[in-house]
Parts: C-alpha cells; structure tokens; sequence
C-alpha cells in the first residue's frame, strides 16, 4: 500500500502550516518525493535501519528530556508537534533504500532477539509512509490554530489518501457522495464533542463543587491569578435573596475582606472574631447599634459546618429572624454563623452608605516589592499622586473600564513578569480577581487604604422563584477602598462580565434550576419550625404516594380497565333444568310461597303441604326427583305423566 | 488463579484481534489505530484539534460499518483438498467460487478458517516456547508468545487471504489457496468467507459458508541412506500370509499324517478318501527380513520440538529404501502400545506415515510400556532402528537388554541443539556406529552422515 503521489508533500506542508514551520514541511516534503524521481537506492541492511530506528528513538527521549525540562508537563504538546522531524529520518531511509519496506524487528528490540531464532519470512515487513502520514496529521492538530482552514485540508487529504484504496466495484457515483456524507457526519460531531466537553466540564465543577466546596476562610483565600486556560466556574444555585423589590445596581454581598498580597494570594493578619450577643428572643443580632435601619434583605444559603462565613451586604448591622447558636464577627466584616448544617435563612439590615469596618492599618498602604514597579508605572501614568482620593479612585475607574477588558480565558504565558504586572501592562484582559487586586494595589500607590473583598454578585432575578440568586458563578471580588473617614467599594470589573458568563451557560441550566428550586423547597419545609404549615404540605406527599399505589395495583393486574366480570360458561347443562317441576315452583312462588336459603325443596314442599291451602305437590316432586337425580333418568311414560300432574296442579291452583 | 485470569484474557484477546483482523483490511486497521491515537490526544479538545481527526475517522468508519450490513450476494463454495499435506511444505488446492446471482461481482475476497482448538490450561503450563529464552522477562512470566505459539500449532496452518477476480454472472471461477502446514495430523477447515469491502476499502462485510472438510497434514521427511543392517531373516509365524493375505502360506511342501490340533482346513480330503486316514498338507516356512521401527513417545523432561523431530526421523526411516521383500514394524506408545506393519503387500509406506501423522506424545505412560512391547517382537525381528528422545538409565538399560539378544540395532537419539557434547553411549560404547546423535534443527545433515560413519 503506497502512498500516493504527492500525498505526504501536502502532508507535511499542512504540518508546517499549522504548527509554524513551514520552511522545515517545503524541505521535509521535497526529500521525500524527490526518491519518485531520483533512481539512486541505497541497499541497505536490516542492521542499518535497527541503527537510523534506534537514533530515532534516543532523539525522541533527548527531545522529550529536553522539553520536559524546560516546559514540564506541557512539553508533551512540543514533542507531539516534532513527531515528523523525529521520524524523518527512517522514512527517508525507507523510501530511498532498494527494499523500499522496513521490517518490524527495525522498531522493536524484543522482535530483534527473536528474528535470528526465526526463518527470515516469518518477519513481517511494511510500509512506514501510510503511518508517517497521519503522523503528519495529528502533529498539525496539535498547532491548535482553531480556523475552518484545518478541517477544510484535513477533509481533503483524507480524501487524498482514501482514493488509492477504494475497491473497483463501487462508482464515483457511490465514492463521492459517500465521502460527501463522511465529511458532513464529521464536521457535525467535531462541534458535538466540542459541546460534549464544555457540558462534560461544566456538569464535574459542578459535581467538584459540591463536593469539595470549600467554607470561606477568613484568613486568606487563593486567586486564579496566573492560571492558563479558561475558568470554570459552576451554575450551582449558591444563595436565595429576597430584597423586596428589584435592585437597580447588582447588589454585593461580602464573605470576607483581605487586607496583604503576595503571589496570588490575599491574607489578613487581625482574624480575631469575637461573639456577638442576642437580643431577647435569640433570633436578632445587632452588630452595631448606631446603624440606621435603611435597607433589608433575606438571604437563604446552605451550611456544610456548623460554623461558616455567610455572605452579607456591605453595611450590615443587623441580622435577624434567625435561629442561630451564636454569631460571630471580625474586624473585616466577616460574619460567622453557628448553626446546625442544612438551609439557613436570615435577613440583613443594612445602611449600603456606611462601613463598620475596622479603621485603616499601615498595612493597608503596602504595595508589595515584586508589584511595586509596575504599579507605580501606571499610578504615574495615571498622576495619582497629584489627585484627591476620589478624583483618584475616579481615575482608576475609568483607566479600567477604558483599557481593559472581561475574560475568563487567560492563554499567554508570563515569562519574566508577574501575571498581574503583564495584566496592568500587556495582556490587559481577565477576571474579576485581576480588576480587585489592581485596583487595590492602584488605590495603595495613590496613598488610599485599601482592601480586598470577596463574595457575590448578586443579579439574576429567577421568575420562578420571585426571588434573586446567586450562583457559584456569580462569586465576585472588588476593592475597599477608605475614603472620607469611610470604606467605600470600588468595582472596576466592566460590568459586562455578568451577561458574558450568562450567555455562556448551557441550555439545561433550566432544568437544573427547576430541580434547585425543588431541593430548595423541600429543604424549607424540612427546616420550617411551622408545625401547622408541615401538616399541610406533608399532604402533598401524599400526591406521589397515591400515584405509586395507583401504579403498582395497575401493574399487578388488581385493577382491570374492563372491569366487566367475565363468567365461565359451563361447558354442559345440566340433567333435568326443563323440568316441569319449575313452573310449579314459579307458580309457589307467586303465590307467596318463598323458599329459604338452604332449605331443600322436600322440606319446603312438605311445609306448605302442611299449611293444606294447595293440592298434594309429593308426587310431582317425587317424579322430579328421579328426572332430576337418576342416573336412569324416568321413562318417557313418566315424563309424560309428570306433565299432566304439574298441568291439573296449575290449573286447579 | 494469576494464569488462569491469564489465560482466559488471551482467549479474549486473541478472538478479539482475530475478528478485527478479518474485518478491517491493512487501511481499515490503521484507519482504526489513527482513531483511537487521535481520540487519545484529542481529549481535551480545547488543547488540540486532534478531535477533529478523530470525528472525520469515526464518522468514516462509522460509514463503512453500516455498508457491510447490505451485503447480500448468492455464492457458492466447492473445496478441492489433495489427500495429503506435508509439515512446511506448501501445498496448493482449489475452491470454486459459483456466482449464483445475476450481477457479476469483483474485488472480493476468499478468507479461509480453519478451526482453532484454544490451549487448554495444562497445556499452556508445561508446554515450553522455543527460544524462549530469547524473549523478556515479562514475555516469559506472562507467557502470551507462548499462548500464541501453542495456538498456531494447534491450528496448523493459516491461510492469507486470497483475492478473487471477477465472477460473471450464473458463472464460477476456480482459485488457487497456499498454505503451509505448520504441524502434522489433521488440519480441520471450518468454513470459507467471501468479504467485500466497503466503499471506502476500510472495512469487510462477510458471506460465510460452513464448509467443515480436514486434510492430513504427513510429517515432515529427511533423506536418510538405506537401510542395510546386518540382520538374519527370522522365521515368521504364519508364514508369507501376514504379507500376502490372511489366509496361510501358499507355499505347499508335503503331505504328512495328521496330528491333534492340526487345522481342519489343512486336511487333504482326497488323500482321506484314498488312505481313509486324516492326510494333512504342509507349507514351507517363511523366513525374510523384519525391521522394527521403535519410536519413544514419552516426553517427559524433553520439548515437543524434540519430539515432532523424532517423529520426523521415524518418518525419515520409514520412507527410505529397504529390501524389496523385508517388512518394517513401527512399534510405538500412545494411549496404548501400538504396532503397524509395512512392506510385502500388507500395508504401505503411505499408511505408516499416516499413523506417524497423528501419533501424540505420551505424558503419562511408563517407558515399560514401549520396553514390553518391544521383547514380546524381538524374536521376530531382524534388526531395530530405535528413535529416541532421551538417554537416562532406564532407556539405557533397554538398549542394553536389546543388544543382549543378539538384534542388531541402529539408536538415534535426538537431542536440542548443542547437546551433543560429553553424551555416554552407554551400553553401545563398544558399537559407536550405531549411536547416532542427531541435533534438533540440523537433523538433515545428520542423518546424511550417517553413511560416513559406516552403519551399512
């Protein structure tokens, strides 16, 4: 089976193409083909090809040596990309030798040992070309380079090298459309499996995060900050709020505040929480009683500890309606409940316009040393130096939202500068812990405290629910920054992140929602301290219940849709039914005489014969009897005479 | 447990292979192998485009696959086997492949199977692979090369694919198949498959034909020098009947009274009507050459390899030329002690081999068993040629015992390659002419020295 003409050219020249290396495809290529033309053949042994089969392989191990070394595990993707250098030396040894074949001994030492054992034909040979082609295909896919282009040529040289082998029996009348309907199928699924994996993806975070969903921590949390590739986040319904009302602006609610920086990381160093009493009742918490009641919210979220941070909005003072153990605070704004695991729900009064916050500490100035440069570039650029705070702040607003823009994709790589640096300097796309951290740090070079705050961002209105939530997805970083003797939040996230990971979801979301919403109710009403509201819907129960016995007897044959009793006809009637004796017993009857249930028709013939009001009925029934019961039956004579017995007695009664 | 797991997945394994192999043509297969090589590192499809490669395969095979369900064509198959093969000798027969439908049929395909008994677990156990020793150590303790080869013994054979022209219409052509024999006994086919690829030339779609037939696959023969030992002719019971007929000599010498116990048949009844006493004829007695022809079946310690050589020689001996009148006696040990007699009208060389085809190593007889066998004849025969497969002390001290009753002999022994050294011939040390130690794999060579060493 030899390649043909032309073919691995085009081959390697799609490889070149793709992967950037198009001189090495032109050159490769034309050494290849050029042995169709060149006569010149070397003969060479089976020792030689072992030798040029085992250079290949001690370059592959340099080669893969070498980029594990300096591009660890991500080097497999360049080794992958070389393959065609790696195994160019034995195909044009192959195709410039007399044989024109290598044998499989050549690539496997442990057939080499065995070879000598063996007769010479037993070792099979074959063509290295057909391989060596698609070698070429899948180092070009490794390029990566997410045009149609690829698939076009890819669809083409298929087509190139199926030629050859198509069976003479079929007609280009049948190849083409064949081919034709192939290429459709193929450029369907490839979009599939490129849903499939998004979906496939989306559903593990999911499934991860539930599992491993990791309580708020207080003292630090870790950024994405410098991560490669795309960000998944979940769609997993986190939190229920009830604002009475829409919110005009997305409404944020803090789990914790950071206040120091370093490699990706935000910490706090004052974590200290203290207890915070209960009002009478137990189910009010005032967290600072000079706070004015101004807004409230109802938020409902899960606790998988006893104690866990819970989100709250900016200016909380107050929570109540809550059966908690004890809450506790710290100086940042962080609330911890402590309460049995499961739904909690609780609201929050809060003043959106106040902090009670711990004041600024020196360390909410520090600009940390490895940031330092570029940071004072930008705050240069920008003159923060020279401007009040809020002028300040104002400025670095609109430095974000002109130059920068939302991304959860981060592909280029930061050789020799800081993820955050290239960010501010180069890259100048990426996610909300960017825009935080940036912000921060761009607030402190300006002499502003600042801090870090995370939480959500709180959005989405669900129709079905008439109430807002917030997904896994929605969690949401943002600045604090400590103007006129108060924090004041600083969002430089564009606002458009919010519609752009919404457009992203998948198109079950719904149903998710739907089964969220139901885990949700059911979560309510399990944790609802309402005893006359469970009696209620504990009725509700009952709906499935019924249905499942409705079903079961159904199954089980108890119920029938034609419910019409069906009777056995017994297959013989029986001896004596055209009695005459029944018209004398039709005639009893009407003359008030009723039979007993189980009473024999001796007994209640004698009964009536001896009331004396009707003629003597013995005989006939006598007669009856042995027409009835005899196995000999009675003579025709008898019948007879039984007849006109039971026709005087009818007359005369 | 480990090897049993072992087995069973080899089975699994190989039936697995076996059927991809005949489904999918070369293309096919490395259709397949780019598929599952693109599916591999295609799996993150942000990473690479190799899942666009994988799509276009999958959706190509997939194609091919639902092609080879429309194949319906009326063919007739007809074997013609010869009536003997031998072991690594290709051998050519014809199949008649008739056209019965009313559209010709090209670019197919005539697959032959022949049945395959799978290496059961003892056999898979105690059989040795040859040149085992060359292979890894994880070769060897998993021990797959040699399930296969024991496999490919058993089969016998195998047999390419043959391609077949065009087949008119209501017409037939006839084919050629080669095979070789890769073992003797019987090679027993199972069914003959005509495939058809599909439109892309990937993958086959089958009619089958059961068509069970076996063919006798001989062992394979070496030159060998005549055999000329200096055996007397033996008087033989029954006179030249065992070799013209079964009926007595016809060979009348006299007319002598009768004795009790003398045949009735015997009795010459004119000579009774003239004498009125009871006349009996007598015929001469027969005296000619007898060789016994003793093969040692029992393996033990020793390789099948060594075996199969032995059997070869055996074969060897049997086939080479002997006096026109002498009967040769091929006395082995299988489930039973077996003799077959040769030579002088009674069986011929063709018979013999057909015996030495399907004789099997005996694994669990005693060696006393071929030893009995062998005195209860010695009386009758002229001299022995003895195979043996090994040289301990109780296949000595027959040796001994034979040459203790005056018969001449000639011992080949077969030994592995290399053994030959610092071997004692024991009781034949003063006879070293007739020990002959042949290697296995160079038996050929061997055996033409035997006339240098002067066993004539």
């Amino acid at each position: 089976m030899k390649v043909p003409p032309m073919l691995l050219v085009a081959a390697l020249l799609f490889w070149g193409w793709q992967t950037d290396q198009i001189i090495y495809g032109v050159l490769m290529g034309a050494l290849l083909e050029a042995s169709r033309w060149v006569k010149l053949r070397w003969a060479l042994s089976d020792k030689d090809f072992n030798r040029i089969a085992d250079f290949s392989s001690i370059l592959f191990v340099v080669i893969a040596i070498y980029l594990f070394a300096t591009q660890s595990i991500h080097g497999i993707y360049t080794i992958l990309q070389w393959l065609p250098f790696i195994f160019f030396l034995i195909v044009l040894a192959q195709v410039y030798s007399d044989r024109g074949k290598i044998k499989t001994s050549a690539l496997f030492i442990s057939l080499r040992r065995m070879s000598s054992a063996r007769a010479e034909s037993t070792i099979t040979e074959f063509d290295l070309t057909y391989p060596y082609f698609f070698i070429c295909l899948l180092s070009a896919s490794l390029g990566n380079q997410r045009t149609l282009w690829f698939f076009a040529g890819l669809c083409v040289l298929a087509a190139w090298a199926l030629w050859p082998v198509r069976p003479r029996r079929y007609g280009l009348r049948t190849w083409i459309p064949m081919l034709a309907l192939a290429f459709g199928l193929a450029y369907a699924g490839q979009l599939g499996m490129q849903n499939l994996q998004s979906a496939f993806e989306g559903m593990v975070m999911a499934w991860m995060d539930e599992l491993l969903w990791r309580n708020r921590d207080p003292n630090r949390t870790s950024t994405a900050i410098g991560s490669i590739g795309r960000l998944k986040l979940s769609d997993r319904i986190r939190l229920r709020v009830d604002t009475k009302g829409k919110v005009t602006a997305p409404l944020l609610l803090r789990e914790a505040t950071y206040n120091t920086f370093s490699w990706g990381l935000w910490s706090t160093h004052e974590t200290a929480f203290t207890i915070v009493d209960p009002e009478i009742g137990g189910t009010t918490w005032m967290l600072n009683r000079q706070g004015n009641l101004t807004e409230q919210v109802t938020i409902s979220t899960y606790l998988k500890k006893e104690k866990e941070i819970v989100p709250v909005p900016h200016g909380t003072h107050q929570i109540k309606e809550i059966a908690a153990v004890g809450i506790d605070r710290n100086p940042y704004g962080a609330i911890m409940l402590d309460m049995r695991p499961g739904l909690v729900r609780y609201s929050a009064i809060y003043d959106p316009e106040t902090s009670y916050d711990a004041p600024p500490t020196p360390s909410d100035l520090i600009v940390p040393e490895h940031y330092h440069e570029a940071i004072e570039q930008v705050a240069t650029d920008l003159e923060l130096s020279d401007r009040e705070p809020t002028d300040a702040a104002e400025a670095i607003k609109r430095f974000f939202k002109k130059d920068f823009r939302y991304s959860l994709i981060q592909r280029g790589r930061y050789a020799g500068a800081t993820p955050l640096t290239d960010f501010l300097s180069r890259i100048r796309q990426g996610h909300c812990e960017y825009f935080a951290t940036a912000t921060v740090l761009l607030l402190r070079a300006a002499g502003i405290p600042a801090r870090y705050a995370v939480g959500y961002s709180i959005h989405e209105y669900s129709p079905l629910e008439r109430q807002y939530i917030g997904r896994a997805r929605h969690a949401h970083a943002w600045a604090l920054a400590h103007i006129n003797d108060h924090w004041e939040v600083i969002d430089t996230t564009p606002a458009i992140w919010a519609p752009l990971e919404e457009a992203a979801a998948p198109w079950w979301q719904a149903l998710f929602d739907l089964w969220s919403w139901g885990t949700y109710r059911f979560a309510d009403w399990r944790y609802s301290d309402d005893e006359d509201r469970d009696s209620n819907r504990l009725l509700w129960l009952l709906v499935p219940l019924i249905f499942l016995l409705a079903w079961r007897l159904y199954r089980s044959d108890r119920i029938k849709l034609n419910g019409a009793p069906t009777t056995i006809q017994a297959p013989c009637s029986r001896v004596g039914e055209d009695s005459r004796f029944y018209l004398l017993v039709e005639r009893l009857n009407e003359l008030g005489f009723t039979r007993e249930p189980g009473q024999t028709l001796r007994m209640w013939i004698s009964k009536i014969e001896a009331d004396g009001t009707t003629q003597p009925i013995r005989p006939i029934l006598d007669l009856h009897y042995r027409y009835r019961f005899d196995p000999k039956g009675i003579a025709k004579s008898q019948k007879q005479a039984m007849k006109s017995m039971v026709e005087t007695w009818l007359e005369k009664c | 447990m480990v090897r049993r797991f072992l087995l069973r997945s080899f089975q699994a394994v190989y039936r697995f292979s076996q059927r991809l192999r005949r489904r999918c043509t070369p293309a096919g297969l490395l259709v397949l192998g780019g598929l599952v090589a693109a599916g591999v590192f295609g799996i993150d499809t942000q990473r690479t485009l190799a899942f666009q490669i994988f799509a276009l395969l999958l959706s190509v095979l997939g194609l091919s696959i639902a092609m080879t369900l429309t194949f319906r064509s009326r063919l007739r198959i007809h074997r013609l086997l010869p009536e003997y093969g031998t072991v690594d000798q290709p051998l050519n027969y014809r199949v008649i492949v008739e056209n019965l439908g009313k559209h010709a049929q090209t670019s197919l395909s005539l697959i032959e199977e022949l049945e395959t008994r799978m290496p059961h677990y003892d056999e898979f156990i105690h059989s040795p692979e040859p040149s085992s020793e060359r292979r890894n150590w994880f070769d060897r303790y998993v021990g797959y090369p040699r399930w296969l080869a024991l496999l490919q013994r058993n089969r016998g054979a195998a047999i390419r694919p043959t391609e077949l022209g065009v087949i008119p219409p209501r017409d037939s052509i006839k084919t050629q198949v080669e095979l070789t024999p890769a073992r003797r006994g019987y090679l027993q086919f199972a069914r003959s498959i005509i495939a058809r690829p599909d439109p892309f030339g990937l993958i086959n779609a089958f009619h089958t034909t059961e068509n069970p037939q076996s063919l006798l696959v001989l062992p394979k023969r070496y030159p060998t020098p005549p055999i000329h030992l200096p055996g007397k002719r033996t008087y033989q019971h029954g006179g030249v009947s065992l070799a013209a007929s079964v009926a007595d000599s016809q060979e009348f010498t006299s007319l002598r009274d009768y004795r009790p116990g003398d045949p009735l048949r015997r009795i010459h009844w004119r000579s009774y009507a003239k004498q009125g006493e009871l006349i009996v004829k007598e015929y001469q007695d027969e005296f000619f050459i007898r060789y016994g022809l003793v093969l040692d079946t029992f393996l033990q310690d020793a390789s099948d390899e060594i075996f199969e050589e032995a059997v070869s020689v055996a074969a060897s001996f049997a086939c080479s030329s002997r006096e026109q009148d002498s009967l040769l006696d091929l006395l082995f040990a299988g489930p039973d002690a077996y003799v077959f007699t040769a030579g002088r009208g009674l069986a011929n060389t063709d018979n013999i081999l057909e015996v030495l085809a399907c004789v099997e190593a005996s694994r669990d007889k005693p060696f006393s068993t071929l030893q009995d066998l062998v005195f209860r004849r010695a009386s009758q025969m002229s001299a022995f040629i003895c195979v043996l497969i090994n040289w301990d002390l109780e296949r000595q001290e027959f040796i001994r015992q034979l040459t203790l009753a005056n018969s001449p002999l000639l011992v080949v022994l077969i030994v592995q390659p290399g053994d030959t050294q610092a071997l004692d011939p024991g009781p034949l040390r003063s006879a070293l002419d007739r020990f002959c130690v042949l290697e296995a794999g160079k038996i050929e060579q061997g055996l033409l020295r035997l006339d240098t060493i002067g066993i004539q």
